[in-house]
């Protein structure tokens, strides 16, 4: 139809990602009770921090364990200035945004010097680091006991205390944290990094400083995940050194690849994926780990891709 | 709203009570419990929020087949209303418990809340319970503080750490040594447990020579049971759970430190649940706890019979007993408002006049934080018919709250 | 004086421990390349199924021997039907694959054996302790001690003696020419994974005195033991031994002085050495192709 070839084929994603923003905005919150608009928010969450993930991992090439440090100094920034040195609830947000934000160019900066296994560990020895530094300082941190007391953010009036409103606004960081994803992909940048992550030398070759390209998406990276750390602390009123565990790095990689790395859609996915399963079968079953464990080897065997990177098999044009 | 559309759950249960409902409905119709209020023949629905999971689930596991216990001796019902306990793991991580309990609470609409263990789980559920008022009897954490806040539907139905550990001190500096190394996990259960033995103990004469803290899920205690044994001290006091509880007694035994500084721990660190793990290592232990499989009552022994039918190789442990005792609370507490359990305010009234002599002995609530006051016992390990158990060698009666709660 | 030469011994026996935990490790990811995330899951079946062996036998001395072998048949099986099948994909797929393993077999030990703690006594030859500088020192220790030297020992003389260690990491780096020499590929790819396996789960049952036996032991011992691989260099087993022992002594001497700083300690090391050597102290060339 002329009408279709008309608007031109970059405009269709255009419309069918607004159809499904406004959907979203829409429909959950008539239909869901609290705790199903609540287990929406914090998957929300979770899928910034694997979409931060996945901008490093998927289209940096550079296999972080460690992503758990970023989230969590979001998360404890956030609550240990508000709540431990009384600076407004937003202010500790953009604090805790900064703490990682800081912590990634440092921590980067060790980093990307290594590749493959030596930069898994090293980001993972990061982050245990500071896992047990939370654990230790309870002066600081509360200890294993962690820090509670946060409250809701006030969002230009609207208190995010009811589960719609915190619904929504996280919603709102979603798509913001999408689209500058988005942005960063399609940019020069992003195919510069694309293209390290596909051939360094070649790169390197061609007169791109790849050290530095790969920093700034480490940088990225764990800002963003920081943003999703501090979304998550206010979501849930309480930090504890949990959210700097491996455990949590584990989760983020299992869901960027289950969704399917590489991809924006993807990580999102993989968030929704795998929490629904993990809340759906614990409650069933005693044996989650053995479905959820199981699950993933599939996915990685047969699709490493990811559910979302399994649409390219069946769609024919490139 | 229609929250069937999120999960399949609630719809597979609600088939499988509708059988239960139909009967229970029918016996209700009969039964002299159902007042003219119209008590619903709904069941009551108990949400257990506890770690099922990993090296606390072994206690978490515990807690939930001690009330399934209580429930089966009463045919499954209270009050004349069948009773569906919903089992929710929260994995011993605030955040998970968080979500968890606003799924108990919002999408499974239980009536009451049981549990947790952990005390920082308990510690984060607390103002979100607070904010739904919903009735909740902790079955196992035992933060000295949590009872401060006075939080009306709240009941704790077990032990506060300030309640055993202080009993110990002052025990202890009586009757043992007056001189002690303390050795705990560093968490809020640790800090709390030094606290309160040191300030008995103090009082009672005696001088805590070092506090030690070790990160919980330590693997190797040899080089701090190493630094106890150039401290030399006659005696130690000792706080561990689960796990770090059965290496640390092991160890300590390994090194040789039994007959050099007399063990006296908290209840976590010589019980029934640790008991199979440690052997041998653990004869000659003191502890201090509210319960003691071996207690020579009607009451007790009519338990342990009652559990022994269930588990033959097991004798049950604090935990055990622990949510056996906060069924039957539930149990009288609803049968006094004729089962209508939605009536908050009567039926947490009739919790807080509870006056009952349970396995572990009499049992009732402090009316302003609503702690249970209870008998500590004074236990020891000792062999008996070839088995290692807890022997009470002095009671404590009727041990309250930490009197500055009360303020 | 007394105090320190104990904490010194402490430190001797824990190293031993930790280096027995990660020998296994080491030896996996040096030869095929393998970031092996079940490892600790392979330890912590080694101590169950010593659990029932002694059991049902009463002998710790036959746990010693049989608890590995159905460690190393499961370990076999997973190498041959999934494993082997992702050595031409990216090492990250390697990593996710070996995570899920440890999930699902997490869950097995929970399903068979349960939730409990469990513990084993030291075997009847060694459950005392002898009198040491004013204090006592468990037997068991000190025979963990030399159980670890002899390990080392005869790793070393079989990998690098027998040279079984070139002709695995020739079978990685270049199959076909391998093979072309005779060398049977898939066997040798097999049995390292096998013998990696069979080390974490001997490790199992020698620690389960010590550390007990319970399903969240694998997460605990899994971190301890990445440190010490990627202190000493990832495929070296001189290097594990060594890091091992850094890490045995910092551990137990932090605990003991700077009780604070501990954990932090080991980590700051880890990050301070890899920074000077980014592959560990004696770390090769990582196996890639």
């Amino acid at each position: 139809m002329s009408w279709s070839s008309d608007i031109g084929e970059s405009k269709r994603p255009l419309f069918a990602g607004v159809a499904v923003v406004v959907l979203a905005a829409l429909v959950p919150p008539l239909v869901l009770g609290g705790y199903g608009l609540d287990m929406l928010s914090e998957i929300m969450i979770f899928a910034m921090a694997a979409l931060a993930l996945d901008l490093l991992l998927g289209y940096g090439g550079c296999v972080s364990f460690g992503h758990a440090a970023f989230f969590g100094l979001g998360a404890y920034g956030a609550v240990l200035l508000t709540v431990s040195y009384e600076w407004s609830p937003w202010l500790g947000i953009l604090g805790g945004v900064v703490t990682s934000g800081v912590a990634a160019a440092l921590i980067g900066a060790f980093c990307v010097r290594l590749s493959g296994v030596g930069f898994f560990m090293m980001t993972l020895a990061f982050s245990q680091l500071l896992y047990s530094g939370a654990v230790k300082w309870r002066w600081l941190t509360g200890g294993s006991d962690g820090i509670g007391g946060l409250s809701r953010l006030s969002v230009f009036g609207i208190d995010t205390s009811s589960a719609p409103a915190m619904y929504l606004f996280a919603l709102v960081c979603l798509v913001v944290v999408f689209l500058v994803t988005r942005m960063i992909v399609r940019s020069q940048f992003g195919h510069a990094l694309v293209g390290t992550r596909d051939n360094e030398t070649r790169m390197q070759a061609l007169g791109y400083a790849t050290g530095p390209i790969k920093l700034i998406a480490f940088i990225v990276s764990g800002t963003v995940a920081g943003f999703s750390g501090a979304i998550y602390a206010s979501y849930n009123g309480f930090v504890s050194p949990d959210v700097l565990s491996w455990g949590i790095s584990g989760m983020l990689l299992l869901m960027v690849v289950l969704g399917g790395r590489g991809t924006l859609v993807g990580p999102i996915i993989g968030a929704a994926i795998f929490l629904l399963m993990k809340n759906f079968v614990s409650s069933h079953t005693d044996h989650w780990l053995l479905i959820v464990g199981g699950a993933f080897i599939v996915c990685v065997m047969f699709f490493p891709e990811g559910i979302y990177g399994l649409r390219r098999r069946w769609v024919k044009s490139p | 709203m229609n929250k069937r559309i999120l999960t399949g759950a609630p719809q597979t249960r609600r088939t499988v009570l509708k059988s239960t409902l139909a009967s229970a409905a029918t016996l209700a119709l009969a039964s002299p419990f159902v007042s003219a209020r119209g008590a619903t023949t709904d069941p009551i629905k108990i949400g257990c929020l506890n770690i099922y999971t990993k090296a606390g689930g072994v206690f978490g596991e515990a807690i939930y087949d001690g009330l399934q216990l209580y429930l089966d001796q009463q045919g499954g019902k209270i009050a004349g209303r069948p009773v569906e306990l919903i089992k929710e793991n929260d994995e011993f991580s605030p955040q998970v418990a968080l979500q968890k309990i606003r799924k108990l609470v919002e999408s499974d609409k239980v009536h009451i809340v049981a549990g947790p263990l952990g005390s920082h789980i308990a510690a984060a559920i607390s103002s979100y319970l607070k904010g739904t008022g919903t009735p909740w009897i902790v079955t196992g954490a035992g933060d000295t503080v949590l009872t401060k806040q006075h939080l009306p539907h709240m009941f704790r139905a077990t032990l506060s750490n300030w309640q055993v550990a202080s009993v110990m001190g002052t025990w202890a500096s009586a009757h043992l040594k007056k001189e002690a190394v303390y050795i705990g996990s560093d968490y809020l259960a640790g800090h709390d447990n030094a606290q309160a033995f040191r300030e008995t103990f103090v009082a009672g004469g005696g001088k805590v020579v070092k506090e030690i803290f070790t990160p919980v899920g330590t693997n190797d205690f040899s080089a701090y049971i190493s630094q106890i044994g150039g401290i030399a001290p006659p005696m130690v006091y000792a706080f561990y759970s689960g796990s770090d509880a059965v290496r640390f007694v092991k160890q300590y035994d390994q090194f040789g430190m039994k007959s050099k500084s007399q063990l006296v721990t908290f209840q976590s660190v010589l019980d029934g649940e640790t008991f199979p793990a440690q052997g041998d290592s653990a004869l000659g232990g003191v502890s201090s706890g509210i319960y003691c499989e071996t207690l020579d009552t009607p009451e007790n022994k009519a338990y342990v019979a009652l559990f022994r039918a269930k588990h033959q190789n097991k004798y049950p442990g604090v935990f055990d007993e622990s949510g056996y005792t906060a069924m039957r609370i539930i149990d009288d507490a609803a049968k006094a408002v004729n089962g209508n359990v939605e009536d908050v305010p009567a039926f947490t009234k009739a919790i807080a006049s509870t006056n009952i002599v349970a396995p572990r002995g009499p049992v009732k609530f402090d009316q302003i934080t609503h702690q249970a006051i209870q008998n500590v016992y004074i236990r020891e390990c000792v062999k008996i018919d070839g088995a290692v158990h807890n022997k009470v060698i002095d009671t404590i009666h009727e041990v309250g709250d930490y009197p500055p709660n009360r303020a | 004086m007394d105090f320190l030469l104990i904490q010194i011994l402490n430190s001797l026996v824990y190293g031993m421990l930790l280096f027995l935990l990660s020998a296994g490790l080491s030896l996996i990811f040096g030869l095929l390349g393998v970031v092996n995330l079940a490892h600790g899951s392979f330890f912590m079946l080694g101590g169950f199924f010593a659990l029932s062996i002694i059991s049902s036998t009463g002998s710790f001395w036959w746990a010693l021997l049989l608890a590995p072998l159905p460690v190393v048949v499961i370990a076999v099986v997973v190498e041959m039907v999934l494993l082997r099948k992702l050595y031409h994909r990216s090492q990250l797929d390697q990593v996710l694959l070996t995570f899920g393993l440890s999930f699902v077999l997490t869950d097995f030990v929970e399903w068979f054996w349960g939730k409990d703690l469990f513990g084993i006594n030291e075997p009847a030859p060694l459950n005392h302790s002898i009198a040491f500088l004013g204090g006592a020192f468990p037997l068991y220790r000190l025979a963990l001690l030399g159980f670890g030297l002899a390990c080392a020992v005869v790793l070393w003389l079989v990998i690098e003696r027998a040279r079984l260690g070139a002709m695995v990491r020739a079978s990685v780096d270049n199959a076909k020419v391998a093979m072309g020499i005779g060398l049977k590929v898939p066997l040798l790819l097999t049995s390292t994974f096998a013998a990696g396996a069979w080390l974490a789960a001997l490790a199992g049952v020698v620690a389960a005195p010590i550390l007990g036996a319970f399903s969240g032991i694998d997460v605990e011992v899994l971190i301890p033991a990445f440190i010490v691989v990627a202190i000493g260099g990832l495929g070296s087993l001189r290097g594990s031994f060594v890091g091992a022992l850094i890490i045995g002594f910092a551990d137990t001497f932090g605990k003991a002085y700077m009780p604070n700083a501990a954990m932090f300690l080991i980590y700051l090391a880890m990050i301070a050495i890899l920074l000077v050597r980014p592959n560990g102290l004696f770390g090769l060339e990582p196996v890639r192709n």
